[in-house]
């Protein structure tokens, strides 16, 4: 199965290259060379400290040889070959041996396919702009008029020989009227696409990505924000350098909710308190905030693991810290089934769980939901929603049942689920 | 047919060049500013041709043509489209409204 075949095919692909004896390599990370022979041919699953020897003896990066690192390029690869040109046939069922025999051309290749979904959608977006936007729309129909009025007063000045003088002056005073017009909403349909030609410059990257970018550069923490610190103010600088006005909209948004977590959960008293007891719950009521800031706090502590999600009433995600092994969406939906979405159906209830990643590791989380709301406007105004995710590593070896999820059903492989809204462009499994 | 034109436009100076041309050209020309009030001041004036300006902000153009086509006791009245842009786009859904 090509999906789950990959970390067998990438030892014996390395090994091979690196010109080393099977024999030698079994003995080197103290397994037998059969042993060895079943890894290299798919036929046993390994993982923890079998796969780390095996990268030292070939002296590569374990993350090189596990599935995680590779099963993005390989998704993207199957979804390359799906939206080739007709006509092109390229071999779908060889991505494993591409992949370990051309690892750089790959990446290129899933890289490129990447570039291509990011620039149409900038394009369906900027066309998108162009049909609805009112004020282009309404700046056209200006300039559109006028040109009009000019038009048939001067046909008339020109192509009737005995105008009567008051009209002809009155026709002249509508040109001049109306050529001023024109000027004057000519130049606002200038500024207008000047200013709009600035708002696209983002290099293709939504605004949510490119703050997700710069706060990862930054480990999704600041010190300047806790107490003691250089306060927001200091930060001012750094976000002026990001690319799009809406992603420094979205960081001026996200460092001032941070600074306002950081002083409603002082880190040292929020660790110390942690390390009594851990539940969000318990923790909103010692310090009498709400579990959602708890939450964050705890995914934007310095050097933190834990990976977030936050999405809003309609399911969409606002916010993505990953963690390792749990594959978030690039864009678009994720799993109807991760427990975001139950929160989200039952607000201001605790939801937690173990989930599952599909794939050869199969990895596990124990994740925390909660979904808060709001009525900025009071009694009368509308309902706002804020669903929250925690998402932290749990031991392999969980005795617990875990509820089998995915990242998004377009990329998911889990064949037969009962929640799946699209087909999948990887090779469906069993459930 | 009668010489009665009504013109439903909201820009005064194509208004008053429209109406000079018609006039001279021996009709009777009313006119009307506001899309919002069109179909009743058709329905009351009775004209031989309506000239419609299409462009008449907020979509008004499109839903004052399908009212007048709407209702059967103006099936002979003649309606003539003014736009600016002269768009393939226009022209289709001017005759899906016919």
């Amino acid at each position: 199965m090509p999906l789950t075949g990959l970390t067998g095919s990438r030892v014996r692909e390395r090994r091979l290259a690196a010109g080393i004896a099977q024999a030698d390599l079994a003995r080197a990370v103290g397994i037998s060379a059969s042993y060895l022979n079943l890894i290299e041919h798919n036929r046993r699953r390994i993982g923890g400290a079998v796969l780390d020897r095996l990268a030292a003896g070939l002296g590569v990066a374990p993350a090189l040889l596990a599935e995680g690192a590779e099963g993005g390029a390989v998704q993207d690869l199957r979804a390359a070959a799906t939206g080739a040109a007709a006509g092109a046939k390229p071999e779908v069922d060889r991505i494993d041996e591409f992949l370990g025999r051309f690892p750089g051309w790959a990446d290129v290749l899933a890289g490129q396919y990447r570039r291509i979904g990011d620039l149409e959608r900038m394009v369906a977006a900027l066309n998108d702009r162009i049909g609805h936007d009112p004020h282009l729309s309404q700046a056209l129909h200006e300039v559109l008029s006028a040109v009009s009025s000019v038009r048939s007063t001067a046909a008339i000045l020109a192509e009737t020989e005995d105008i009567d003088p008051d009209w002809r002056a009155r026709f002249h005073g509508n040109l001049h009227m109306d050529s001023e017009r024109l000027a004057v909403g000519a130049e606002a349909l200038v500024a207008y696409l000047d200013g709009s030609e600035q708002e696209a410059d983002t290099g293709g990257a939504a605004p949510q990505e490119e703050l997700e970018g710069w706060l990862a550069a930054h480990g999704w923490h600041f010190a300047a924000l806790e107490a003691g610190g250089a306060g927001a103010a200091s930060l001012a600088g750094e976000i002026a350098q990001l690319a799009s006005k809406a992603a420094r909209d979205l960081a001026s948004d996200w460092v001032r909710q941070a600074a306002a977590d950081a002083a409603a959960l002082p880190l040292a008293a929020f660790e110390a308190a942690r390390a009594e007891a851990a539940d969000p719950w318990i923790l909103a009521r010692k310090f009498g905030c709400d579990v959602l800031q708890v939450f964050r706090r705890v995914a934007f502590r310095p050097g933190a693991v834990e990976g977030l999600v936050l999405c809003d009433g309609a399911g969409t995600l606002l916010m993505r810290k990953p963690i390792a092994g749990f594959s978030l969406p690039r864009y678009g939906a994720a799993c109807p089934l991760w427990p975001l979405y139950a929160a989200l159906s039952r607000p201001m209830q605790p939801v937690a769980g173990v989930v599952e990643m599909p794939g050869f590791s199969r990895a596990r989380f124990h994740v925390q939901a909660f979904c808060g709301v709001d009525y900025p406007a009071g009694f009368g105004g509308p309902e706002v929603r804020d669903a929250a995710m925690l998402i932290a590593p749990q031991a392999l070896v969980a005795a617990e049942p875990a509820l089998a999820v995915g990242t998004s059903c377009r990329i998911c492989p889990r064949g037969g689920c009962p929640a799946r809204r699209e087909r999948s462009i990887v090779a469906e499994i069993a459930f | 047919m009668g010489r009665h034109v009504l013109l439903i436009e909201d820009e005064p100076n194509i208004v008053e060049a429209i109406r000079f041309i018609l006039t001279r050209d021996g009709w009777r020309v009313s006119t009307h500013g506001d899309g919002a009030d069109a179909v009743a001041v058709v329905q009351r004036l009775r004209p031989d041709v309506v000239i419609l300006d299409v462009m008449l902000p907020g979509q008004l153009g499109l839903e004052v043509l399908r009212a007048l086509r709407a209702d059967p006791a103006l099936a002979a009245l003649r309606v003539m489209v003014l736009t600016a842009k002269g768009a393939t786009r226009r022209k289709a859904w001017g005759r899906m409204c016919l």
